[in-house]
């Protein structure tokens, strides 16, 4: 006979309750699992068809999970757990990373070169700086790449803290790639400030084109985000499925 | 069989009534609505600790670890009051919409 504890905890990794609850919720679906198995082994099943057929209760694990969370947790509480405080965390993450590279002094130039101050001048307004390494030509490489290298990791992160607080797949998603939804409303209102102005969009973005801009701050990154959550999700279903 | 959306909504006042009759834990709660349905309402571990979580949370019912005689630690669910209280109008409202839909599976039949 499997050690059901052992299996529903396994399968239950990513409960984010309290531990003591936790052990509780284990403790009582092992039960479950359990009596169900020597009932079907009492009715002649043999053990192997047993054990299938007791966990064939649970079609999704994951959904499982999140079930339990939702019914144990305060509503409110848990919609801040498993959206906003990652979302947020992640947007912490991007922000702080990007100035710290940026502070580190990735100056942009070729692939293992070190630009003179001249390339320093022409990128005074803050962005222009952070994007050169691809509006400058192919081969670059600044703080803007190496922080686009970073993102999955991020996006990765607040996937996984949503994913832990009982996230539903969409709560999972927007929470990793909530840094480029927070931009693209940051550029769209730039944008229609300046236009509002009647100032040329042109003398806001340059050196590239609106279009280039939202692309350059929400396109890219956005993707890498994503990249990181759907190797976090796809991580975690494989982690789910192996059986104890 | 009972379509899933009806069951849903039944699921609750299945609950509370198999509990009338005493604590029963969850295995035990699964077992007898189906026997009781005959096989018409069935509790899986994923649809029914969900349920009871809910419901424990709004007050009807409470869990508490017992052993059984085979010494064997199990969580047993009681009605509370506010659970009891609940069982009575559920029942009338569940009772008026299967009324409701017998009439129109006359008016449907003639």
């Amino acid at each position: 006979m499997p050690d059901w504890e052992r299996v529903v905890s396994h399968r239950l990794a990513q409960l984010a309750l309290d531990e003591r609850e936790r052990q509780e919720v284990i403790a009582e679906l092992a039960a479950h699992l359990e009596e169900t198995y020597e009932g079907l082994r009492r009715d002649g099943l043999p053990e192997r068809d047993a054990v299938r057929h007791a966990l064939s209760q649970v079609a999704d694990w994951s959904d499982l999970q999140r079930k339990i969370y939702l019914a144990k947790e305060n509503t409110m509480n848990s919609r801040t757990s498993r959206l906003w405080a990652p979302s947020f965390v992640t947007l912490a993450a991007s922000v702080i990373t990007l100035v710290a590279f940026t502070f580190l002094g990735l100056q942009p130039g070729p692939l293992g070169s070190r630009p003179g101050n001249q390339m320093r001048r022409e990128h005074e307004i803050w962005w222009a700086h952070l994007v050169g390494g691809i509006t400058r030509g192919p081969h670059m490489v600044n703080e803007y790449t190496v922080w686009l290298m970073a993102l999955p990791l991020i996006g990765a992160l607040g996937a996984g803290l949503s994913r832990r607080a009982g996230g539903t797949l969409r709560e999972i998603f927007i929470s990793g790639v909530f840094p480029a939804m927070a931009w693209l409303a940051i550029v769209l209102v730039v944008l229609s400030f300046a236009a509002s102005l009647g100032q040329g969009l042109q003398a806001v973005t340059a050196p590239v084109s609106p279009v280039g801009l939202i692309l350059l701050v929400v396109v890219i990154p956005g993707v890498c985000l994503l990249l990181g959550v759907l190797a976090y999700h796809a991580a975690a279903k494989l982690g789910t499925k192996s059986v104890a | 069989m009972v379509g899933s959306g009806i069951k849903r909504g039944t699921a609750e006042l299945a609950i509370l009534s198999v509990l009338e009759t005493g604590e029963l834990h969850g295995y035990e709660i699964a077992r007898r609505i189906e026997q009781q349905t005959r096989g018409k309402l069935r509790f899986t571990l994923a649809s029914l600790y969900p349920l009871l979580y809910r419901m424990e949370k709004r007050g009807w019912v409470r869990g508490t670890w017992q052993l059984s005689p085979t010494k064997r630690r199990r969580r047993c669910y009681r009605l509370t009051s506010a659970g009891k209280k609940k069982l009575s109008p559920l029942r009338a409202e569940w009772s008026e919409l299967f009324h409701a839909l017998r009439q129109l599976a006359k008016v449907a039949d003639a």
